[in-house]
């Protein structure tokens, strides 16, 4: 068993980084787009609790387990994915090890990545995260060098966490070249969105 | 679309829980804290969706790396004793290529992604003292690093860089017009378009040899004033000032022992040799008195046996050695 604090620290340092991974693959084998945020979000309550009973030996195949795990659910429940893609879901265990993000992700360069999710933001929530990170000033000192009220730069950084998040996210799927070669017999049969 | 929704509305709390501690330089009044910790307990959805944004939020710390133009940029604290300004020079047979044969020399290599620190983009080599090690740059350029030196790359489609922040390397650099090759040494800028010269940054002094091709040199700060260097010539580089002499392509050689794991003294002092081992081993050789750190000193050595050195010491000039747990003390003979 795990505290809270080391199951967190976990979760951020084993679970969090594959999220590249995960949108890969949940992109690759669920039709409605609009759905993914949900299902991340899904699967990471499951690897987060499932992990609070006792911590996997792989992050990464867990995750993927229990995305996979997930999706069959909802396919079986939703009953309007075909046959076949349900067939693909199945067949995806033996490419897990293929689909590993690190491969190319490790040569992309994290501040690249952020500049790329710095470009995605608003202008003004822009400033607001460039003046806090790359100035290094605080709250109240951005604030005051944009003439804005300290509710208003909080709200922005509100804002700027989400958006930030988004960005890496797509910014990370729109850097890496996600194997087309594992990423083509997956898709056979299916409309690609 | 009702579960989108109620995601959304989860992240946009955790968000706001983000902003809040953040205005507070990372803390929340007590009160605060147990409000979130609450919200976080209600339910595992909540908990991570705090903990993705909450990441998101602290990889954003390494932008701070684009702070002014260049990279953050720390010089190491000189690890070396300063040599002296002269090279030592003696005749070698030409060089063979580089270093694969120390055997199991280990390099440390950090990819930027894992980095806490504020240089995030490039990528980081290293050797420990003694070691050598060769990399090959995605431009097919071949960097060789010799004992105890730090430096960073970073190649891109636009550029090519290297920050040589201590030790010394050879660089065998592929021909590319488009993308000169910059390397940043301290306070001066090297920059090349395809040849073969080493560098050997000691604190804020630099040491230039160029063995192919030509270089040029320049203060960081004055990007006027640029010396170019051709085949033969080495420079010493050091608070402005640049101090050029040609050598022979045996001296030049000599200076390039290393690449080989040879050091090549040229009637130099006993004390300067020791400094010159000294960056190789951890056995470090102290010379005790002043009448030895005089003896004059010439040959070719392997750099990384200061043991076979200091019986030869022994040996050849009846020097006292004596061994206390790193050191290799020399001293004169009792008389």
């Amino acid at each position: 068993m795990l505290n809270t604090d080391e199951l967190n620290a976990w979760f951020v340092d084993e679970v969090l980084p594959q999220e590249a991974m995960l949108e890969r693959f949940l992109r690759r084998n669920w039709r409605d787009m609009d759905e993914i945020p949900d299902l991340r979000q899904e699967v990471y309550a499951r690897v987060y609790d499932g992990c609070a009973r006792c911590k996997p030996e792989s992050a990464q195949a867990f995750v993927l387990t229990t995305a996979r795990n997930l999706l069959i659910d909802r396919a079986r429940h939703a009953q309007i994915v075909s046959i076949e893609t349900y067939a693909d879901i199945e067949a995806l265990v033996p490419t897990l090890d293929e689909l590993s993000p690190e491969r190319h992700l490790a040569a992309r360069s994290e501040l690249k990545l952020l500049q790329l999710a710095l470009n995605l933001l608003p202008a003004r929530c822009r400033e607001v995260v460039e003046l806090r990170k790359i100035e290094g000033l605080s709250q109240r000192e951005v604030a005051s060098r944009m003439g804005i009220t300290e509710d208003t730069v909080e709200r922005q950084v509100s804002k700027g966490v989400r958006a930030l998040a988004q960005a890496l996210q797509s910014a990370g799927q729109g850097s890496s070249n996600a194997a087309p070669g594992v990423a083509a017999p997956l898709r056979k049969g299916r409309k690609t969105q | 679309m009702t579960k989108n929704h109620q995601l959304t509305e989860i992240e946009a709390r955790a968000a706001d829980w983000i902003a809040e501690r953040d205005r507070g330089e990372g803390q929340l009044s007590p009160a605060r804290q147990a409000e979130l910790d609450t919200w976080l307990g209600a339910a595992t959805a909540h908990r991570v969706a705090f903990l993705r944004l909450d990441r998101a939020w602290q990889r954003a710390d390494r932008l701070r790396a684009l702070q002014g133009a260049a990279p953050a940029f720390k010089p190491p604290p000189p690890l070396l004793p300063p040599r002296r300004a002269g090279w030592a020079w003696l005749a070698r047979p030409p060089l063979q290529h580089a270093a694969a044969g120390l055997g199991l020399a280990t390099l440390a290599l950090v990819l930027g992604l894992n980095f806490i620190g504020p240089r995030p983009q490039t990528t980081d080599y290293a050797t420990a003292r003694g070691q050598r090690e060769s990399v090959t740059l995605a431009d097919g350029s071949r960097l060789t690093l010799n004992t105890a030196t730090q430096l960073r790359t970073e190649v891109t489609p636009q550029a090519r860089q290297v920050w040589l922040d201590s030790g010394e390397a050879f660089f065998d650099i592929a021909h590319d017009a488009q993308r000169p090759f910059v390397i940043h040494a301290g306070k001066q800028r090297v920059t090349v378009l395809g040849t073969k010269f080493s560098l050997f940054r000691d604190g804020d002094k630099l040491r230039v040899a160029v063995l192919e091709g030509r270089v040029q040199v320049q203060a960081e700060q004055h990007s006027g004033r640029a010396t170019v260097l051709a085949r033969a010539d080495t420079a010493l580089a050091e608070a402005g000032n640049l101090l050029v002499t040609k050598v022979s392509p045996q001296q030049l050689s000599a200076s390039l022992g290393w690449l080989q794991g040879k050091l090549v003294l040229n009637e130099v002092s006993l004390a300067e040799a020791a400094r010159q081992f000294n960056r190789y081993g951890s056995k470090q050789l102290v010379i005790q008195d002043a009448a030895a750190a005089r003896i004059v000193i010439g040959g070719v050595f392997e750099a990384g046996n200061v043991e076979a050195f200091a019986r030869l010491l022994h040996a050849g000039f009846g020097l006292q050695v004596q061994v206390e747990g790193e050191e290799i003390r020399i001293s004169s003979a009792a008389l």
